[in-house]
């Protein structure tokens, strides 16, 4: 759900303001009920971000700043027109001269990403939008007791509202970690969620309430959510899982969702249900990586559209095509020359709680393999070792990145539909290409 | 121009909609889809098309009385319904299709604050109208396929000001009986405006199915809809109707859009309505197609709800929006009915005989 912004504003980017809008953050966090730890860590991302910016982002341009967010989670929500066609300040990696701060191994913008819990960059329209998202500390809560076997027929139904809790730390008691999101691990971060519309939840229970299952779902995009479960709490299992998918997709349908992805179902998932997309390799909180098999749902009937690619994924692209029966003009975007004076610039979000982060194409430029490797390897200085890249299809611009991503290292691995402005093709560092 | 704020401007509940998406033209999708034929099984047209005598005023409409406006308020076309329904013309209201005179009883009698009581798995433009419109929209499950004729009381309120009731049911083809629906309007009581959405009356044979016209003189807060997209193939015409009280339909009238029925529209469907063996041959048409379609679809094991209208809803067991476009892709265009809440259903209009034999075969493959 949209959160309402609770402050904003616009002002010049000076380095003179940097405090005033530092402490917009603190004071924003601390309204939402955060604690002086993490609103002083939101401060300190934002002093990074907006700093950045008056130096080499946006200098004396007008930013338009809001804060936003609910009882769990403060965003700062930075926007604002480019000085000029160089989007190169906005990587991860950029340094304002060559010379300075040559000890230090990390740029601003990387060290405000390592601060807080979700970091995006993204392009819209002409406007960049660059956002800083810190989720407020909640205690972990003990496992709740086995859920007594419910008697007589379960039926589903939407989550009630005391129920989220209790169904979340069911679902983390009995299933491996990356099934679940983080989030589960608190009663109190839960019931938040599930009050500001941010997780949602249906549940299969007998006539008594007592549960059989859960499914759950967050947002994944600005028309997609992500599936987690479904997850049964008895053994033997009580079926409820169709039921449960069937109930969460009809609460789904007819809002602005177009899609649902589920990035590490549950073994319960029915294979009718959601379509296999491909495969990703996720991080585990000990610290090894699995690969996993991404479904997918659509919500509405397809559209057809257009897929601008480069010959070098041409084939993927038509064979996740045939394989998922989506009506797409597939347009071959020859090579263009980019200038010789590099301005590559990627955008970047990453997500603490995933273990994941996501490269994005802004600019093509001569040194684009030089600025994503030194990408990759900022990255995987603050721990992510396989980040995703995705080249959006509906944008001819994004094509020519494909080479590049390749060369890196970056396979292909799915295709999503409808999640850019047009499909998604999404790599991932080093895995294993599939189908090709 | 700078500091256009468009985001400021735009009502919340506008800004939360999302726009509906139509489907492309044929060439289009079958470029799509690398097919050379499409049968358009998703919107429940008449396979037959319009009655010969509607043919014959589009194939002799004057090209130059485009130029003039037509009757505003489709005088004529007003006092012919009004004769074969017996009621008055100042009774009826013309709307360029159906769906605009949902608008139109919306904004007539709801503002902010007030509520709509329908389906939640039913035609969706009332729902949507409603949002998009600022109106809460109280979606009552279906109870056994059905309208919940209980559950709906239960959600009326004095916020509450108009009732949908589609009836039969799209997508379920179910219908309320004569008791069903009188005993509901003397519980409603007058509380609230009653919408019977009758777009699919003229396929009904059973004869305990309700003429909603015939109860108007005993229920002031009845409105009637009727179309002719459906049963007299004057889908692409767009051009339908309500029927009600007078001062009811007076109170509707303040908000409908005068001269949206164009000429064509309304000397087509003045046309067809003295041609009741159109009626016939399509009634028998469906009989038939419905029967084949029972058969064959039993014959894969698929549970099917067969109830009035021209269609048929099929339960899969893949998901409805992969079959959409799987079948697409060998020529035949369904509705998903996840956007009907009845995910993995597709409902496929009935056609003539070779589209459902092609649609058969190609059902046949998908699930293969």
């Amino acid at each position: 759900m949209a959160d309402r912004p609770i402050a904003e504003l616009r002002l010049a980017a000076t380095t003179a303001l940097v405090p005033l809008v530092s402490s917009a953050a603190r004071e924003g966090a601390r309204a939402l009920g955060f604690g002086e730890e993490d609103a002083r860590a939101l401060g300190v991302a934002t002093e990074d971000v907006f700093s950045h910016l008056a130096l080499s982002g946006a200098p004396g341009h007008e930013v338009a700043i809001r804060i936003l967010g609910s009882r769990w989670r403060a965003e700062m929500e930075f926007r604002f027109a480019p000085a000029r066609v160089d989007f190169r300040p906005l990587n991860l990696t950029f340094r304002t001269t060559p010379e300075d701060d040559p000890l230090l191994s990390r740029t601003a913008l990387a060290i405000a990403s390592q601060l807080v819990d979700h970091f995006r960059i993204s392009r819209r329209a002409e406007n960049i939008l660059l956002s800083l998202t810190k989720e407020r500390c909640f205690p972990k809560s003990a496992p709740p007791p086995p859920e007594p076997r419910p008697d007589g027929p379960v039926s589903a139904r939407p989550a009630q509202p005391h129920e989220f809790p209790l169904a979340a730390g069911l679902a983390a008691a009995r299933y491996p970690a990356e099934q679940w999101p983080r989030a589960f691990e608190s009663a109190g971060k839960v019931a938040e969620m599930a009050s500001a519309g941010d997780l949602g939840a249906v549940v299969a229970a007998d006539a008594a309430g007592r549960l059989a299952g859960a499914l759950f779902w967050t947002s994944a995009g600005p028309r997609m959510a992500g599936l987690w479960g479904p997850f049964l709490f008895q053994d033997p299992p009580v079926e409820a899982a169709a039921l449960l998918v069937d109930t969460a997709v009809s609460a789904m349908a007819r809002t602005p969702l177009q899609g649902l992805i589920a990035r590490c179902p549950t073994g319960a998932l029915p294979t009718r249900t959601m379509e296999p997309l491909g495969s990703i390799e996720v991080s585990l909180p000990d610290g090894t990586s699995r690969t996993v098999e991404a479904r997918y749902r659509q919500l509405e009937e397809d559209t057809g559209g257009v897929a601008h690619v480069h010959s070098s994924v041409e084939a993927f692209v038509r064979d996740r095509f045939r394989r998922l029966a989506f009506g797409r003009i597939v347009r071959v975007v020859p090579d263009s020359p980019h200038g010789s004076g590099g301005g590559t610039a990627f955008a970047t979000e990453i997500d603490r709680g995933t273990g994941l982060a996501r490269l994005t194409p802004l600019w093509l430029g001569a040194d684009v393999l030089e600025t994503l490797r030194g990408l990759v390897d900022a990255l995987a200085a603050g721990g992510i070792r396989r980040p995703l890249a995705e080249i959006d299809l509906g944008e001819p611009g994004h094509a020519g990145f494909a080479p590049a991503f390749l060369e890196a290292g970056f396979v292909p691995r799915l295709v999503l539909p409808w999640a850019g402005t047009g499909d998604l093709l999404l790599f991932q560092l080093g895995a294993v290409a599939e189908g090709r | 121009m700078t500091g256009f704020a468009l985001d400021a401007m735009v009502p919340e509940f506008v800004r939360n909609f999302e726009a509906y998406v139509p489907s492309q033209p044929d060439p289009e999708l079958m470029a799509l889809y690398g097919i050379s034929h499409l049968h358009r099984l998703n919107n429940n047209e008449n396979p037959l098309g319009p009655p010969a005598a509607a043919q014959e005023v589009l194939r002799r409409f004057p090209p130059r009385r485009g130029a003039v406006y037509p009757s505003g308020d489709s005088f004529y076309l007003r006092r012919k319904l009004g004769d074969r329904l017996g009621v008055a013309p100042e009774q009826v209201l013309l709307g360029n299709g159906a769906n605009e005179l949902i608008g139109f009883v919306v904004k007539a009698f709801c503002q902010g604050g007030d509520n709509v009581v329908t389906a939640d798995r039913t035609f969706a433009v009332y729902e949507w109208t409603a949002r998009f419109s600022g109106v809460e929209a109280r979606l009552v499950p279906l109870r056994d396929g059905r309208f919940d004729d209980e559950g709906m009381l239960a959600r009326i309120d004095d916020r509450t000001k108009v009732v949908f009731v589609c009836n039969p049911n799209n997508p379920t083809g179910t219908y309320w009986d004569r008791p069903t629906l009188l005993d509901f309007l003397g519980r409603v009581d007058g509380r609230a405006v009653v919408v019977l959405d009758e777009a699919y009356t003229e396929f009904v044979e059973s004869p305990d199915y309700p003429d909603g016209v015939a109860l108007l003189p005993d229920h002031p807060n009845l409105v009637v809809f009727r179309t002719f997209s459906k049963m007299w193939g004057l889908a692409g015409i767009r051009i339908g109707y309500l029927v009600g009280e007078r001062n009811l339909v007076d109170t509707v009238r303040r908000t409908c859009i005068a001269y949206s029925v164009n000429i064509v529209a309304q000397e087509v469907a003045l046309a067809v309505l003295d041609d009741s063996g159109h009626v016939l041959a399509t009634r028998a048409l469906v009989r038939r197609e419905k029967a084949y379609l029972r058969r064959e679809l039993g014959a894969m094991s698929l549970p099917t709800a067969t109830g009035e209208g021209n269609f048929v809803m099929v339960e899969l067991p893949i998901s409805d929006t992969l079959a959409y476009r799987k079948l697409m892709r060998e020529g035949v265009m369904i509705r998903a009915m996840t956007e009907f809440r009845f995910p993995g259903w597709i409902r496929v209009s009935i056609g003539c005989h070779e589209a459902m034999e092609d649609f058969v075969a190609a059902l046949r493959r998908t699930l293969e």
